[in-house]
């Protein structure tokens, strides 16, 4: 496994996830972007926080492949 | 959107990397091992530049690395939560209602009632009951009543209605609507200002009151009579400073001396400085002791003789420190124009600061990588590259469509649009579709992704001109990518005929785009 290798496994990955796509690897888990609208979230002392929308890299672990 | 599989995935390393695809299989196969075996230890494992997958428990997690969430989240950065009004202000309504209302209820009850009460003697037991429903809600007006209570021994019996009186003021004092600007000044403000313009006698009326209501009290309290001597002893103290205020009003004082009755009223006149009263009070006491009707002439004839002799001092302070206002005053100006360099006040040119910044550095960067790629491709690339407008070139170009640190990079000298143009002379400069045209580079476009990847790059660039979208790619610096290829679609003469046309664009194609100039 070489530098190059890794760095390219995280570009690779990048690109897929910034191009909306989900990225699958046996034996890890997959990799999705995923959007949050924005959304009130009610805190524990009352007031109310209009949270504003997000994008995000969410991972879903599947080790047991 | 699509799913990429793991034999697509190993496709796509083959691409990017150009290791042979058993040697990209074994290398990620590995990879997957060594995360596990960092799970097993209790470590979690860092991709650098991607991120660091760690186990929780029995869940893992994957923590982007900042730059990666603040790519995939170029869109929304800078947004932050907003607290909505709406939500505390029922709160704060409730908890500003109370309190005005023990103010509005309790107070009334309390503070006018306790006095009369204990000059009439009403029913204790009701009061006792309003008492104690304000002592739960509000335990600061209680301590009010505390004070009031102790301020009413310290002043005498007969003062409990204008304690209760001066209480009432202090709570009412917030509302401008009632008393207005001047009912706010507080006799430490009129003092200050009636030392300055000779006063008026309805500050005399404030002294001599205060005088009276101290003076019983001096009487009648024989154990706080030492503690007030010290403070009187504290404020004559101060006389001689007080007395260097009134020589400094006397100019003034000599400026109204047209009337003789004003200087008579001059002589009347105590400042209501509290120091000053303290000092007429000390020497009050003092005179009192010895000579009462005799001194009091004395005082009269001191405090003429001073403002006469101070008036000739005071105007000369008073024109040098206008006289240094002036000259501070000219030179900010001087500074502020120009005309004299001083540092902190002198504005420096904006045209030096924007020479100062640095040139893109990520060229040498560029220059390197772009060999490597295009080692790897197609010879279409090549005749694209050569087919590369030089008027594309737009250093103010501000984009946002790719992380802040690059954003503030320039483009590439050549403009970096490495997509074949149209130079057909019937071609539209404008559209959505087609080819794109030298003349559209100088509008704006629809910018889809910024990828990291040429190859992936190429790719979409097939895929969208299949599709028969016109589509640009352009190379832009990175500090962490070296280059990253902007992927956009159309060429639009305005910003709003191209917001016009991503409402055309399939959604799916669309993601999170953006606008920009190209």
């Amino acid at each position: 496994m070489t530098k190059d290798f890794l760095k390219a496994f995280g570009l690779t990955i990048r690109d897929q996830i910034i191009m909306k796509n989900s990225v699958e690897i046996k034996g890890l888990g997959t990799f999705k972007a995923e959007h949050r609208s924005q959304e009130q979230e009610k805190k524990s002392d009352g007031t109310l926080v209009m949270q504003p929308p997000r994008d995000s890299i969410e991972f879903k672990a599947n080790l047991e492949d | 959107m699509m799913l990429i599989d793991n034999e697509k995935f190993i496709g796509l390393l083959v691409e990017n990397t150009g290791i042979e695809q058993e040697k990209v299989e074994k290398y990620l196969e590995e990879l997957v091992n060594d995360i596990k075996t960092a799970f097993e230890e209790g470590d979690g494992y860092e991709v650098e530049g991607f991120g660091v997958f760690s186990k929780l428990g029995a869940s893992v997690i994957f923590i982007p690395s900042e730059e990666l969430e603040t790519e995939i989240n170029y869109k929304y950065v800078g947004m932050e939560a907003i607290e909505l009004p709406g939500s505390t202000s029922e709160k704060v309504e409730v908890e500003e209602e109370n309190p005005l209302q023990g103010i509005l209820d309790g107070d009334k009850s309390e503070e006018s009632d306790d006095p009369f009460a204990d000059l009439i003697g009403e029913d204790d037991d009701s009061d006792l009951d309003e008492e104690e429903k304000t002592e739960n809600v509000f335990s600061s007006t209680d301590e009010d009543v505390e004070n009031e209570d102790a301020l009413n021994e310290f002043i005498g019996n007969n003062d409990d209605a204008t304690a209760s009186e001066q209480s009432e003021e202090e709570i009412e004092m917030p509302g401008p609507d009632k008393w207005g600007i001047d009912a706010h000044k507080e006799e430490d403000h009129e003092d200050a200002f009636s030392g300055l313009f000779g006063g008026s006698p309805k500050e005399k009326d404030t002294t001599s009151e205060e005088e009276d209501i101290f003076d019983p009290d001096e009487e009648e309290v024989d154990q706080k009579e030492t503690a007030k001597k010290e403070d009187e002893i504290d404020f004559s103290a101060l006389e001689d400073e007080t007395s260097e205020d009134e020589d400094f009003d006397d100019p003034f004082m000599d400026l109204e001396d047209e009337d003789d009755s004003d200087n008579d009223k001059v002589e009347d006149f105590v400042p209501v400085v509290t120091n000053v009263s303290s000092e007429k009070k000390s020497k009050e006491k003092d005179k009192k002791k010895e000579e009462a009707p005799v001194k009091s002439e004395e005082k009269k004839s001191k405090k003429i003789k001073p403002p006469k002799d101070k008036s000739k001092s005071s105007p000369v302070l008073l024109y040098l420190v206008l006289a240094l206002v002036i000259v501070a005053g000219s030179g900010y100006l001087l500074a502020y124009f120009g005309v004299v360099n001083i540092q902190g006040i002198t504005p420096t040119n904006n045209n030096s600061v924007a020479q100062v910044t640095p040139p893109p550095t990520n060229n040498n960067q560029s220059q390197p990588v772009i060999p490597e790629e295009t080692v790897a491709n197609n010879e279409s690339l090549e005749k694209r590259a050569d087919l590369e407008s030089p008027q594309n070139t737009n250093p103010d170009d501000m984009e946002t469509d790719i992380a802040p640190k690059i954003a503030d990079e320039k483009s590439p000298g050549n403009g970096g649009i490495i997509t074949p143009t149209s130079v057909q002379a019937g071609a539209e400069p404008y559209g959505l579709t087609g080819t794109a045209t030298e003349t559209g580079n100088n509008g704006y476009t629809i910018v889809l992704y910024t990828l990291s990847i040429k190859n992936s790059a190429d790719a979409q660039f097939e895929k969208l001109s299949k599709d028969g979208y016109r589509v640009i790619i352009k190379e832009r610096p990175s500090n962490t990518y070296g280059v990253l290829y902007r992927v956009s679609i159309g060429q639009f003469k305005s910003l709003a005929a191209a917001a016009m046309a991503a409402e055309k664009v399939d959604p799916d194609i669309l993601g999170n785009y953006i606008i920009t100039k190209i």
